[in-house]
């Protein structure tokens, strides 16, 4: 049994990895805030940190006026797990096979080359989530030597 | 093809029109040909059938014929026309000399003759019009600038001139400013929608100094448009044309020599002609430096340091020629190295305001930063004249910007400046020309900086200062940095402002080079907090993405100075990961221990003051994973600003006002809490008083008949068994005569009152606050807000969706994409409101079995005897009292409503709703994937974020039905009820951003219940004026009443002009007349009903703030509606509770 850490909000996302990886000790974050906080505090205990791109930046509640909702949050876990050593391999899991920015769109391959040259130090690689076609299990799988 | 069979076969075809042949030559023949083919006399007569336009009136456009996109054939297509009127040309610019030296020092009268007598000459033109519009406008003031926009426009039916002569105006206007003028102009080449070769015209000629890329990059659009005006224009543009491709590269000298050889002969009062001819003329016959004696004399003393020479050589030449903008250079550099302090000259107008700024700039005062914005505006004003070019080029020069537009003010001279040996760096062939000039003294100068090696013999100034800034400037510009930062570092600080700033800029751009990047990083620092001098040209861009590039940052994570850069550049994260590291580095865990005091110790008060201030900010501060909500974050804000206001009382009133803004934020959010959380809200207390009363004589009957059954069994008609008539027809059921004992029936008929007032009183009732606090608008629109942030869905005119302009415009390249992509969005836009109003209008609804219609309402408090009568036996014992038998029954409703229903509705809102929402996104993922969108289309991408977004939002829907039976007893203040209700409004219409003026007369305070509403009347502004968001003017306003009486606010807007609002001055009337008549306050939890049915009964149960008096009015275009409150004085300010 291994043990899992997701940083995720989106129910469907997490009931689905959770069905998917029942087997395992998984613990659920749902916001950068949180999810850096139990790096922080536990990033050795995990085997594999498996990281929504979109995520809230504090729990549910807690937030500002201007809203909670963190476009990039994801590497921004990333960059807090880089510039504190917290090397928990890692997987990005995202429904978004194109981000949108400002400067235009960036694709998913885009986004999945520049972490592992980014994140070396612990980026595995990516996974492209869909509610419709369950290829992304195989994928997840593979990344984590299943 | 020979040219000649080409124009024989153009000219003996009869089916063509004389333009069309003229049109087939322009396109046919090669352009070095245009001349001998065009010399019939049948062209030529039509060519040159028009040059000048005697008045407004006769303004027309000229044939263009048809753009060819080649610069060559564009160009001399153009010269062959222009060369034709060489003669009056140069008589034109003997004239315009004259007019703009007049112009330039202030005799605006006989400016003004001239420039009549010009149009009389050579008729009215753009740069007539233009110059009369900057006379009037200097002359008589803008307004009158704008009554002479407004004759030529009345007169002159032509967009293309419209748009030149606006742009002049605004030029022209006094009190734009130059960045102002930009935004504007921005704004006007959006709005117009120009393309291509249009679009470049508009921008080169009414805006030449923009950074502008343009479509056709050598001009030929802007030459090809210029064909339709006067031969004045034409020749104008086409030099201008000229000079901007000569300052860019050499690529077409050959192309102009030999039209600016021949204009140099015939139009020699152009006093451009000679610089330019000496650039592109690679046949070494250009011109020598005699004709510029005096200048080349005056210059040469200035750079062979003997300033007292230049200084009164200058002065002579400008009060001479006040055009030539170098001499005004000369002069103020010149007073700066004799130590000296400005000296008037007897000049005036803008000659004069030209020579006092310069003289600031070169003083490079932090106090007199305005004088940039003061130049820009005049190089703006005298964009057309030569000496607006120059000018535009030193603030480039100065800024550090090397561009065409320095080049262009090299050019733009009478003289052979020693500048031109720039141009050596891109027109090499042309050496030789100004070698003749190498023996002078500030050419040699020039050329020492520009191409030599040897410091110790290139110079040869008097002035040592003058000479180490030379040594410098020429070891830099040959890459030997380090022999910069040596030479300038001998210098001493005690050096006028005009060499300090050059020397900082040198060292730190060096350091640049030389990758010393925390020397730069410590040198900015410097350069940034310097009270005394102002730095044009260092670029802190650069040195941020040099640091910001080092995979290893720790050498900077003790340097405050690395924060302050990065908080120029960026904000959030980005600028939280060097605060970080440095806070850490400083030995800060908790920002509370943050010791101020040695903070300023350590790095001075002027960096610690602006880390505190700008870097440790609530945006810096949140991305810290210690603290655990916003409002701890905002409790370290406010420690840091209590004592930035020690450290710097200077600025306490603008900490203080930070302060009250996140106070302020932080109560509206409180707010908002609140009122998500008690959106359901019943009173239960209140319900209990009144129905304890009111079921006082049933209870009295119940315990009665209770009594009796004791002793016998009573039963009587349970109207419920209506419902199973049929089957009570042919079935026994043993059970039914428990159901129709006359005890329990008597309890029935308590309970089910008791809960259709919990459920439907108009006073406490939940219908009600369904009805008024989500029904009415709020679940629809944050249902769709939350598409209509991403562009997904449409608006809808009279029942049909219309395009959506987002995707419309960026795929209007493609329309056979855009419109199937425009069908399935109105599709998608449909399911979304369809199934919005499904959700409201069916399942945020109360079922019971009285309602069949609401058969799908998910507030279900249906109930039958068989779940009745077991709740009567199992509290049978305890009923007691009516006030026991009230509170159980209520209670029972309560628990229900918290605990089953709110578990049901999240559920059906987790699920079913979420799925619906799921499933219409993705099927309109799968319809749009196959048309193959373009890669930069964010289409899918937003679609694909509307899936998370959409059960976020349902998420947090769903909390909004818990139920709550305390209300808060807050009063809170009226400008946080008001800011809340902007927040709500604002979030839940993210297409109008309603930026309302309010006006405070008097602070009073109400209960969070107005937040509702003042929704209703903030969506009525959204539904009813008719209006672009971003026309729409609210103001509000707060006051109390003359007589003291009530508190009135005032919400008053515009509406759009041109529609009827006769049936809503009808409805508020009716309002009006009725505002006191309670009767139908019912009809507030009916949605489509009046939204002031549902204020009614929000002031009069909830906010407990319904007074006698409500007042509209329709006056000048703006509807105003009136409320007016209760006048409480209050015991304490205390009473009033924000924060």
């Amino acid at each position: 049994m291994r043990r899992l850490l997701i940083i995720e909000d989106d129910k469907e996302k997490i009931k689905r990895l959770l069905e998917f990886q029942g087997q395992h000790d998984i613990v659920v974050k749902e916001s950068f805030q949180a999810g850096v906080s139990e790096l922080k505090n536990n990033h050795k205990i995990y085997d594999f940190l498996i990281l929504d791109m979109t995520i809230p930046l504090w729990e549910k509640g807690n937030n500002d006026l201007g809203g909670n909702y963190e476009q990039f949050g994801g590497e921004k876990v990333l960059r807090e797990m880089k510039r504190r050593k917290l090397y928990t391999p890692t997987i990005l899991f995202t429904m978004f096979d194109v981000f949108p920015t400002q400067d235009g769109n960036i694709t998913f391959g885009k986004v999945d080359t520049l972490f592992k040259k980014e994140f070396s130090d612990f980026y595995i690689g990516a996974v492209l989530f869909s509610s419709e076609d369950d290829s992304w299990m195989e994928e997840l799988s593979k990344l984590m030597g299943e | 093809m020979d040219y000649k069979k080409i124009v024989r076969s153009v000219l003996s075809n009869r089916n063509l029109s004389l333009p069309q042949k003229i049109n087939n030559i322009k396109l046919r023949v090669e352009s070095g040909d245009y001349k001998n083919s065009l010399s019939h006399p049948s062209i030529a007569k039509y060519l040159f059938k028009l040059p000048f336009f005697k008045s407004i009136e006769d303004i027309q456009i000229k044939e263009p014929f048809q753009f060819t996109g080649d610069f060559k054939k564009e160009f001399r297509w153009l010269a062959y026309i222009v060369e034709n009127y060489f003669s009056e040309i140069n008589s034109f610019f003997q004239l315009k000399n004259e007019f703009e030296k007049i112009l330039i020092t202030g005799d605006l009268e006989n400016a003004k003759s001239k420039i009549l007598y010009i149009e009389s000459l050579f008729g009215v033109s753009l740069w007539s019009i233009d110059c009369r519009i900057l006379l009037t406008d200097l002359y008589d003031g803008s307004e009158a600038n704008w009554n002479a926009l407004s004759k030529y426009l009345n007169i002159i039916k032509n967009s293309i001139y419209e748009f030149n002569i606006s742009s002049s105006s605004k030029r022209a206007e006094s009190n734009l400013s130059y960045e102002s003028f930009l935004k504007q102009f921005q704004n006007d080449i959006d709005n117009i929608q120009a393309s291509g070769f249009v679009k470049d015209y508009f921008v080169f000629k009414n805006f030449s100094y923009a950074n502008y890329e343009y479509e056709f990059k050598d001009l030929s659009s802007v030459l090809y448009v210029s064909n339709i005006f006067s031969v004045i224009d034409q020749y104008l543009i086409l030099l201008d044309s000229i000079i901007y491709n000569i300052s860019r590269n050499a690529e077409y000298d050959k192309l102009f020599l030999s039209f600016i050889k021949n204009a140099k002969c015939l139009v020699p009062n152009d006093p451009r002609l000679t610089a330019i001819f000496n650039i592109v003329n690679h046949k070494d016959d250009s011109d020598n430096p005699s004709a510029n004696s005096e200048y080349i004399t005056c210059i040469n003393s200035y750079y062979m340091g003997d300033f007292e020479k230049s200084l009164e050589t200058s002065r002579g030449l400008l009060l001479s020629d006040p055009l030539e903008y170098e001499l005004y250079q000369v002069y103020c550099k010149s007073l700066i190295n004799l130590g000296l302090d400005f000296i008037p000259l007897n000049l005036s107008g803008l000659a004069n305001s030209i020579l006092v700024d310069t003289f600031k700039l070169f003083n490079f005062r932090k106090d007199e930063e305005s004088c940039v914005k003061r130049l820009l505006k005049i190089s703006l004003q005298l964009m057309n004249f030569n000496i607006g070019k120059q000018i535009f080029a030193l603030l480039s020069e100065i800024e550090g910007q090397l561009d065409w537009n320095y080049y262009t003010g090299i050019l733009s001279t009478s003289f052979i400046t020693p500048k031109n040996i720039k141009f050596l760096n891109f027109h090499q062939n042309v050496e030789s020309n100004l070698l003749k000039f190498a023996s002078q003294e500030s050419f040699k100068f020039y050329n020492g900086i520009e191409f030599g090696t040897n410091e110790h013999t290139d110079f040869n100034s008097k002035s040592e200062i003058q000479t180490i800034f030379a040594c410098a400037t020429q070891q830099f510009k040959i890459g030997n940095f380090e022999r910069t930062i040596e030479i300038l570092g001998r210098i001493e600080n005690v050096i006028p402002n005009y060499y300090l700033e050059k020397k900082n800029s040198l060292i730190y751009f060096s350091y640049l080079h030389l990758g010393r990047l925390k020397e730069a990083l410590t040198l900015f620092s410097s350069i940034y907090f310097d009270n005394n001098l102002i730095y044009r040209k260092i670029d802190y861009l650069s040195l941020f993405d040099e640091i910001k590039r080092l995979s290893d940052k720790s050498d900077f994570t003790s340097l405050i100075e690395l924060s302050i850069l990065f908080s120029l550049v960026v904000k959030e994260y980005d600028l939280f990961e060097v605060y970080d590291d440095f806070i850490l580095n400083f030995g800060v865990d908790d920002l509370r221990d943050l010791d101020i005091n040695l903070m300023i110790e350590k790095f001075g008060n002027l960096k610690t003051i602006h880390f505190l201030e700008k870097v440790a900010t609530i945006d810096t501060l949140k991305y810290n994973t210690d603290y655990v909500s916003i409002s701890e974050v905002e409790e370290d804000r406010i420690h840091i600003l209590e004592q930035l206001t020690v450290a710097n009382p200077i600025n306490k009133q603008l900490y203080e006002k930070e302060r009250d803004e996140i106070y302020r934020a932080s109560s509206v959010r409180k707010v908002l809490k609140e009122v998500d959380e008690g959106r359901l809200y019943i009173d239960v207390n209140s319900l209990k008083d009144l129905q304890i009363n009111k079921f006082q004589d049933d209870f009295k009957r119940y315990k009665e008949i209770e009594l009796s059954s004791t002793n016998q069994t009573l039963i009587g008609f349970n109207p419920f068994n209506t419902k199973n008539w049929d089957k009570a027809l042919v079935e026994k059921n043993e059970t039914i005569d428990l159901y129709n004992s006359a005890d329990y029936l008597a309890f029935k008929n308590i309970y089910l009152e008791s809960r259709d007032n919990f459920l439907f009183s108009k006073e406490y009732g939940l219908d009600s606050c369904l009805s008024t606090r989500i029904r009415h608008g709020a679940l629809k629109n944050h249902i769709r807000s939350v598409f209509e942030k991403l562009d997904l869905v449409s608006s809808k005119s009279k029942d049909t969706y219309i395009n959506n302009p987002v995707w419309h415009r960026q795929l209007s390249h493609n329309p056979e994409i855009n419109n199937l992509v425009q069908e399935r969005l109105k599709l998608f836009s449909k399911q979304i409101d369809d199934y919005t109003i499904y959700i409201r209008d069916s399942l945020i609804q109360i079922q019971t079995e009285k309602q069949p219609e609401k058969k799908e309402g998910l507030f279900a408090y249906f109930t039958n005897d068989e779940l009745l009568f077991r709740f009567y036996s199992e509290h049978k014992p305890f009923l007691i009292s009516v006030d026991k038998a009230i509170e159980i029954i209520l209670t029972n409703l309560v628990n229900y409503t918290l605990i089953h229903l709110q578990n049901d509705i999240n559920t059906r809102f987790s699920n079913e709703i979420s799925n619906y929402f799921q499933t219409l996104i993705e099927s309109t993922i799968t319809d749009l994937r196959k048309l193959e969108l373009p890669n930069e289309c964010q289409l899918i991408a937003n679609l694909t974020k509307s899936s998370t977004d959409i059960n976020q939002e349902l998420d947090y829907l769903s909390e909004w039905f818990y139920l709550n039976t305390t209300n808060s007893s807050s009063i809170l203040s009226i400008h946080t009820l008001l800011d809340a209700s902007f927040h709500l409004t604002n979030r839940i219409n993210p297409l109008f951003n309603l930026v309302p003026n309010v006006q405070l007369e008097e602070d009073f305070g109400g209960y969070s219940s107005l937040i509702f509403v003042f929704n209703i009347l903030l969506n009525n502004v959204i539904a009813h004026s008719n209006l672009h968001p971003r026309d729409i003017v609210l103001d509000v306003i707060a006051k109390k009443s003359d007589d003291d009486k009530y508190m009135q606010i005032t919400f008053s807007n515009n509406v759009n002009s041109k529609v009827n609002y006769a049936l809503n001055i009808e409805k508020l009337e009716k309002v009006k007349q009725n505002w006191n008549n309670h009767d139908n306050i019912e009809r507030s939890n009916k949605e489509g009903e009046s939204g002031f049915d549902k204020i009614k009964r929000i002031l009069l149960y909830e906010a407990l703030a319904k007074t006698d008096l409500f007042d509209f009015s329709f006056e000048n275009g703006k509807f105003s509606i009136t409320l007016f409150f209760p006048f409480k004085k209050a015991i304490s300010d205390a009473s009033i509770i924000d924060n």
